[in-house]
């Protein structure tokens, strides 16, 4: 550990105090993170602090910190900006150094009261030696430990490790991250970050056993070189995967006044992520789609792909997205084309790249002879499946389950330790697409086959999975 | 982008090494800086062009006086001892008192000109930048930045990273830039940000491609702090 043991103990608590815990009442509103914290099914010992009631939802109630029978590993704060300070006195005072602040009013405001009260309560931090994340933050999320302080989080254990500024993004990766098959070890959504900031908990995560693979929201961060120096460190072992706001004019102001720390130049971000090996997304989901790639796949050994799909126009356009994604689509080779021959049926079927084979798309039998050939093609590092969903409901409804079911049970056999990955397009309604689209996505993802939304992120991600790839090896090379 | 000029808005309590002593500190880190002599008169300066050898240029030097072609403060291709001694008072007039002396150069020719600087960022500290020069600067603003200490594969990375990458291949007849001799160049850089905390931002612009592809350091100026 970096020299922050503390964190350990404030971010996989054993014991946690809620200053400002509601009194009993039907259900948990998103705000009563006491009522959550139960409901989630917390492992470690609950005290709710508030002066007016003797027990609620079935724990001893008490008045203040100075009451409690024991320091706690994490005391949680939601009262209104101005108590804040109190609190924090309380907690130095008996010796509580691990304090998360849920309440917002803060310098985040930009207004002078909230930027007077956060002075007030770095001072109070500082010189009291707290660990403090917040204010203006959700805190921490730790499937194992059953510990959540909002509403709406899955209960699966995983190996990804969230640190983000911002809540809502917290939500957003653990929903969708859950949809497509990431669980989680910790999630830390820090807010403003008083005393605990970014660099401290990239620092945490890497060293943490549970985690495998980081995904990092940051809009600004107080010492640059100290992240980039504990991202550089962690990149080799551990991916990570992270999105860096503030590209634009507009999003600049936004940071500024989200979190009130600056976004610095882009073009020195764009330095950090050549020079850390981070990988760098844009948004929630191709954050989820990344850390899934990167998790799952073998590391491809260059940015060569072949994709395997049906439609003419629909190749051309998916060479385009390969292309614009900066990744290289070789013409197969003759021999190659004479052995993929050998099982593809000549009538509708064009063998070149993409591949636009109706045959095989249909015919999950004739699926390994050609992921063998494509795979042992030296000029070609990954492939991509590539489901025309509308037109295989044609042939016969059953056609999707099937494909998928034989990628998800033994494609990654016919591979050669190349990545394997699936795409899909649908372009009519009806639940009846709706339900086949489902099945697919449930039998790809249990089966561990990486399936992304549409070709153009398709390419994106594993355009980003072959540069870190790369990244990795000439670090290892050096 | 001017890597020395933007920070200047940033930031009040800085001034700028004369060209001459900027030169110096570069070519102290090994850095290919072009030949110069410093005079005072116009008589040294005749003397010095006829060492240096014609055609030979003439630029104003002092602390502060940065923005040199602007205010007539270069005289270009100068290739007689008549053309020199005229340069050299017009640069007196032009400069009005605020030079150290002038420098005699050799005029270098080149048709590919690119940029490298320094600066301390807030969050990063020491950054090196690359990339297009000269007027492409401005117009092109097709740089690429790298925090310090850099490595040679950084540098190497830096170089094709800009959109304009090509101009270090041999085009138009040109020979192929010398990229390891550009990588020390930028590798240079870094370590002097690293170890200089009084310098806050270099420009070397133009940093030009010479016959056979070597670069060189035509002209340079560094800001410190007081």
């Amino acid at each position: 550990m970096q020299g922050s043991p503390g964190l350990d103990a404030m971010l996989k608590p054993e014991s946690i105090a809620v200053v400002g815990a509601s009194r009993d009442k039907p259900g948990a509103s998103w705000v009563d993170m006491f009522g959550q914290l139960v409901e989630f099914g917390y492992r470690g010992r609950l005290y709710p602090i508030n002066p007016k009631a003797d027990v609620i939802r079935g724990h001893k109630a008490y008045a203040g910190l100075t009451d409690l029978p024991e320091p706690v590993d994490l005391v949680i704060v939601g009262l209104s900006a101005p108590i804040v300070p109190w609190i924090l006195r309380d907690c130095v005072a008996t010796g509580n150094r691990n304090v998360h602040i849920f309440s917002a009013g803060f310098g985040e405001t930009g207004e002078e009261q909230g930027k007077v009260l956060q002075e007030e309560i770095t001072k109070i931090a500082v010189e009291g030696g707290l660990r403090v994340i917040g204010p203006n933050s959700m805190g921490v999320f730790s499937p194992r430990l059953r510990l959540v302080t909002w509403a709406g989080a899955p209960e699966a254990v995983g190996s990804v490790g969230i640190l983000t500024q911002s809540g809502g993004f917290a939500d957003g990766i653990i929903g969708y991250g859950s949809q497509i098959g990431l669980s989680f070890s910790t999630v830390v959504n820090y807010g403003t970050g008083l005393t605990v900031d970014a660099s401290d908990l990239l620092e945490y995560l890497s060293d943490d056993p549970e985690t495998d693979t980081i995904g990092v929201y940051l809009e600004g961060v107080a010492d640059g070189r100290r992240l980039f120096d504990a991202v550089a460190r962690t990149t080799r072992d551990k991916p990570v995967v992270m999105v860096k706001p503030g590209a634009s004019r507009a999003a600049r102001r936004t940071a500024a006044s989200h979190t009130g720390s600056l976004a610095g130049d882009d073009r020195v971000w764009q330095a950090f992520f050549a020079q850390s090996g981070a990988i760098r997304v844009d948004s929630v989901q191709e954050m989820a789609h990344t850390i899934d790639a990167v998790r799952r796949l073998p590391r491809p050994a260059g940015n060569r792909v072949a994709v395997l799909g049906t439609g003419g126009g629909s190749s051309v356009l998916a060479a385009d997205a390969c292309s614009r994604a900066g990744l290289d689509l070789p013409p197969l080779s003759a021999e190659a084309r004479a052995e993929l021959r050998e099982t593809i049926p000549a009538a509708g079927n064009i063998i070149t790249n993409p591949v636009d084979a109706h045959d095989v798309m249909t015919d999950p039998a004739q699926m390994p002879a050609v992921l063998k050939v494509l795979s042992s093609q030296e000029y070609l590092d990954m492939v991509v499946v590539y489901f025309h969903v509308d037109w295989m409901y044609d042939v016969a409804p059953d056609r999707i389950a099937a494909l998928a079911t034989f990628l998800a049970e033994s494609g990654s056999e016919h591979m050669n330790g190349k990545p394997l990955v699936a795409t899909w397009r649908s372009y009519r309604s009806g639940p009846e697409y709706g339900k086949v689209i489902r099945e697919m996505r449930e039998i790809l993802v249990d089966g561990g086959i990486p399936l992304f939304p549409d070709i153009d992120s398709t390419a994106r991600t594993l355009a980003r999975l072959a540069e870190y790839s790369g990244f990795v090896a000439s670090a290892e090379a050096t | 982008m001017r890597a020395g000029a933007e920070l200047a808005g940033r930031a009040g309590e800085m001034r700028s090494l004369s060209e001459f002593e900027s030169r110096n500190v570069l070519d102290s880190y090994g850095i290919p800086v072009v030949d110069a002599t410093l005079v005072n008169t116009q008589q040294e300066a005749v003397e010095a062009a006829a060492g240096t050898g014609y055609p030979v240029v003439l630029k104003g030097c002092g602390s502060g006086l940065t923005h040199k072609s602007e205010v007539g403060a270069v005289k270009l291709n100068l290739t007689t001892s008549a053309e020199v001694a005229s340069a050299f008072r017009a640069i007196e007039a032009a400069a009005a008192g605020g030079l150290d002396g002038i420098l005699v150069q050799p005029q270098i020719w080149a048709t590919r000109e690119l940029v490298a600087g320094m600066v301390r960022d807030p969050q990063f500290g020491p950054c090196v930048m690359f990339g297009l020069g000269g007027i492409y600067t401005e117009v092109l603003d097709d740089v690429s930045f790298r925090i310090a200490p850099l490595q040679e594969r950084d540098a190497m990375a830096m170089m094709d990273s800009i959109r304009g990458a090509a101009i270090l291949g041999p085009v138009r007849g040109t020979e192929a830039a010398d990229r390891a001799a550009l990588a020390r160049i930028l590798v240079s850089l870094g370590r002097i940000g690293l170890e200089n905390d009084s310098i806050e931002a270099i420009d070397v612009n133009p940093l030009l491609l010479q016959d056979g592809g070597f670069p060189v350091a035509v002209d340079a100026a560094i800001w410190i702090t007081r």
